[in-house]
């Protein structure tokens, strides 16, 4: 199986190309699928990583409003430079605790009060997907694109909030086109601690209460895509995000970093 | 009776009349704001199964790249900077007898946020 991903892989990256968008103004809609295959490492222990075999994009973008794969926003101002909107999101932290199981792990009697059960199930702590809204601004040029927001709960989930920044910059040599980026995140202590941390209520021997403190997370993906027609590209993605080191610590994070890849083809309808 | 015979065979004649061919290369190119015009040289070629005289034209031109007289293939380069979604038709006495696209993919579009990065899972697309 590991090698079948891996040929996947290597056919997607030979065959080459993605970035993302055939992009097309002339409607408001954008209709998008991906198919092919990706994982997604999961950080948590006593979880799974996370398979992709379809990838759906569905936007809308009318001249105030728009809607993006979930993200809702309202655009406050627009101009050759920037773009500043109002925008709204669910917090993505959350997709890891959606992927949880149980492990039972045997302990020596030495290490446990007597009479204490040796066989121990170590569970990771649910979480809620926090509702997020914020800012948004969007800069491009021929140096590049970026993109930086900064998010509050709204929701009374976790009460922290997040900022952004990310740098991308699009090369074509022919029908291929790459697109590197480099990106941080600042996490607030209340939001790192809510996802990452254990409470004095959810902890057990294996899992000790732990509070987690504020941390950046560090990542850089690459896109590539090899057009065969303005609606119709092969595409290949790869991810790598460096976790906070506060969050990394925490008992219930079993990897310090987060790794995904996808390759197949992209269909714009 | 005997002109019916001759519609039955002339007929699939007609239909199965060969067209000619116009092939263009490249057929796609791709734009962003670091090179916001393709400037390639397209390679234009046409063949057809009757010696004519032909024409190959762009759609925004008025007048032809090139024109042959009493042949059935030919090929002529256009070098030119594009930035729209163009055709190369190929005429025949002024008629257009096959037509092909050249599309232009715009990697910026005039809304950035159809480039947002989404904090979607994979946001591959």
């Amino acid at each position: 199986m590991f090698v079948t991903r891996i040929a996947i892989l290597i056919v997607g990256l030979l065959c080459a190309y993605a970035p993302l968008a055939l992009a097309d103004d002339t409607s408001p809609w954008r209709l998008g699928i991906a198919v092919g295959y990706g994982e997604r490492s999961n950080p948590l222990v006593a979880a799974d990583d996370i398979s992709l075999l379809a990838d759906i994009d569905l936007a809308w973008f009318g001249k105030r409003f728009y809607f993006d794969n979930g993200d809702v926003g309202v655009t406050l101002m627009n101009n050759d430079k920037f773009t500043l909107s109002l925008a709204a999101r669910a917090n993505s932290d959350r997709v890891f605790f959606g992927r949880t199981n149980s492990r039972v792990v045997s302990l020596s009697p030495d290490a446990l009060p007597t009479g204490a059960p040796t066989n121990l199930q170590i569970t990771v702590p649910d979480r809620r997907y926090a509702i997020e809204a914020g800012l948004e601004l969007l800069a491009d040029g021929r140096w590049g694109r970026l993109q930086a927001s900064m998010h509050h709960d709204i929701s009374g989930t976790h009460d922290g909030f997040e900022l952004s920044a990310d740098y991308s910059v699009g090369r074509r040599f022919g029908r291929l086109y790459v697109e590197p980026s480099l990106g941080l995140n600042y996490k607030s202590k209340a939001l790192n601690n809510y996802y990452w941390g254990v409470a004095a209520g959810e902890a057990n021997p294996l899992l000790p209460a732990s509070v987690v403190g504020d941390g950046f997370n560090v990542r850089t993906s690459f896109r590539a895509g090899y057009y065969l027609s303005r609606r119709m590209a092969l595409v290949v993605s790869a991810h790598i995000e460096r976790i906070n080191s506060e969050a990394a610590a925490s008992v219930i994070v079993a990897e310090d970093t987060v790794k995904g890849y996808f390759a197949g083809l992209s269909m714009r309808l | 009776m005997r002109y019916l015979i001759v519609l039955l065979f002339t007929l699939p004649a007609l239909a199965d009349e060969p067209k000619p061919r116009l092939t263009v290369q490249p057929k796609l190119c791709i734009v962003d704001k670091r090179t916001p015009v393709c400037d390639v040289t397209f390679d234009v070629e046409w063949t057809s199964p009757v010696a004519g005289d032909y024409c190959v034209k762009r759609l925004d031109d008025d007048e032809p790249l090139r024109c042959w007289v009493e042949e059935d293939a030919g090929q002529v380069d256009d070098q030119r900077p594009v930035s729209k979604t163009f055709r190369y038709d190929l005429q025949e006495e002024g008629e257009t007898r096959v037509s092909t696209k050249v599309e232009i993919l715009k990697m910026d579009g005039e809304d950035r946020r159809r480039r947002r990065r989404t904090r979607h899972v994979w946001d591959v697309l």
